[in-house]
């Protein structure tokens, strides 16, 4: 069987990173340093062989929590909006400090639902993005989780990530998790689990996999992610799931090392 | 959460001499000041307490008031030291605030070890510093104290805030770049380099071990291996 050479793997291509909460922070909550500097060299060294990078990051609402000195996660809307008021701009401070040092300029687009809904906003985020990325700057983007209602969300940033994907036509989406794929069964509970490699569909099959696996992991679990492998299938982009404990597995995808689980759409 | 409900925190004591902050002129370099405050400030949200033991007053008031770096008599050390703490704080608040890092001073004197009432004052405050996870930044209070305890770059303050803190592992930065040691309670040959990188998770791979009772039963090392003053 001849497996075709995916799009990504090539010099240039446009790489869509997402991290979640769960890669840039400890199990107690506060912000992993040491993880978000080798992520941001990474995605430097990257970006300097000649591929476009966008960074979709969660993480302002954990680190507008630590900055509170919070000891519980936060409830109430209203509650996580302030927090994210205040830990984006953390975020985003710690972010550039990173980036600054991997001498890579970095750019702030918080993005809503809404704002991808209709053709002419579309065009418009698009531009921006486009546009940032020809002047060189790696874009960091999360939801504006301070305006962002009920029915405007995209409630996480995997869907998010695989709209960004399908806006910015990317070739691939990383997903950086704190599980290592997608599991055939709960891997903790039975020892038969195995990573499947790779997805062709999205079969009743697989969201039973999904269901079984990891949901307790992560802010919104292996479901979620299939919703974000949806988008990007149907946009005809590759979605690879793997764990970001090492950021170093970026570069090691692009080389063309399997990690994790790889969603590709059936030709 | 198991782990939250874990009494214990895993308490570090940190030794900076401020010769390993210096560059090759024996000016004070900002990007190792910078390093030391991410480093720490990463090693603080893996969820330890640290306290760090920070020498530099004397220098840079030195520094500031353009005098040698090594003055003579006594007086003259004691109002560099109160102009250069002011300044070593300085510095440490603004590298430190970038990764969202407090920090506080507190400056001892050697008698307050040997008083058991001042030396419980000492542990409330900075039990309560680390509480509300802040870093105390502790050096000699030089401007008062009449004799010299510095003599051998504050490791006998190290020692004696690792005693009060009944603290579980002193870290001591050495002065090449990225190079870290650990020294453990019990003999003198329990240390061992470490490069930067691996603090974090070399120190939580040690923390069942040294939250043992018998292993917290044993002092430190009076005196730093050679290797490490040496360095």
């Amino acid at each position: 069987m001849t497996v075709m050479e995916p799009k990504w793997k090539k010099t240039r291509s446009r790489i869509v990173v997402k991290v979640g909460s769960s890669t840039l922070s400890y199990r107690n909550g506060k912000i992993n340093l040491q993880r978000i500097e080798q992520l941001a060299a990474e995605l430097a060294g990257i970006k300097k062989s000649g591929h476009e990078v966008i960074l979709v990051s969660s993480g302002a609402i954990a680190v507008g929590g630590g900055l509170l000195g919070l000891k519980e996660k936060p409830r109430a809307l209203a509650e996580k909006q302030a927090l994210a008021a205040v830990g984006q701009a953390e975020l985003m401070k710690i972010y550039q400090k990173f980036f600054d040092s991997a001498g890579q300029t970095v750019a702030q687009v918080l993005l809503t639902r809404d704002g991808l809904e209709d053709e002419e906003k579309r065009r418009n985020a698009r531009n921006t993005l486009t546009r940032l990325l020809e002047m060189g700057i790696l874009p960091i983007i999360n939801e504006n989780d301070t305006v962002s209602t009920f029915g405007i969300r995209f409630g996480n940033n995997d869907v998010l990530a695989a709209s960004v994907a399908a806006l910015l036509q990317a070739d691939l989406l990383i997903i950086l998790s704190d599980i290592n794929g997608l599991y055939t069964a709960d891997p903790r509970t039975d020892p038969s689990a195995r990573i499947i490699e790779r997805v062709e569909e999205l079969s009743p099959e697989i969201f039973r996999s999904a269901g079984g696996s990891g949901n307790a992991f992560g802010t919104g679990g292996m479901a979620v992610k299939l919703d974000a492998a949806r988008i990007t299938m149907e946009a005809g982009i590759d979605m690879i799931i793997t764990n970001g404990e090492d950021p170093a597995i970026i570069s090691q995808i692009l080389r063309g090392h399997p990690a994790g689980t790889l969603f590709t759409p059936a030709k | 959460m198991k782990q939250d409900e874990m009494k214990e925190v895993l308490k570090i004591v940190v030794k900076v001499e401020i010769s390993v902050l210096l560059d090759e002129a024996g000016r004070l370099d900002p990007g190792r000041m910078e390093r030391l405050a991410m480093v720490l400030s990463n090693l603080a949200n893996s969820g330890t307490h640290i306290f760090l033991v920070s020498s530099g007053a004397i220098y840079l008031g030195a520094q500031l008031l353009g005098l040698p770096a090594q003055p003579e008599g006594l007086v003259d050390k004691q109002a560099m030291a109160a102009v250069g703490q002011a300044e070593l704080m300085k510095l440490y608040r603004r590298h430190f605030e970038g990764y969202n890092q407090t920090v506080a001073q507190v400056l001892l004197t050697g008698d307050i070890f040997a008083d058991n009432e001042r030396s419980g004052n000492a542990r409330n405050t900075l039990n309560h510093l680390s509480r509300q996870e802040i870093i105390p930044v502790i050096n000699e209070n030089d401007s008062v104290s009449t004799e010299d305890i510095e003599m051998d770059d504050n490791y006998y303050l190290v020692r004696a805030v690792a005693g009060l803190m009944q603290a579980h592992l002193i870290l001591v930065k050495g002065k090449e770049k990225n190079t870290w040691y650990l020294v453990r309670r019990g003999s003198p040959e329990d240390h061992e380099e470490i490069e930067e990188k691996k603090i974090v998770s070399r120190i939580h791979e040690l923390a069942p071990r040294v939250m043992e009772e018998k292993y917290l039963n044993r002092p430190f090392p009076v005196m730093l291996p050679a290797e490490i003053i040496q360095s």
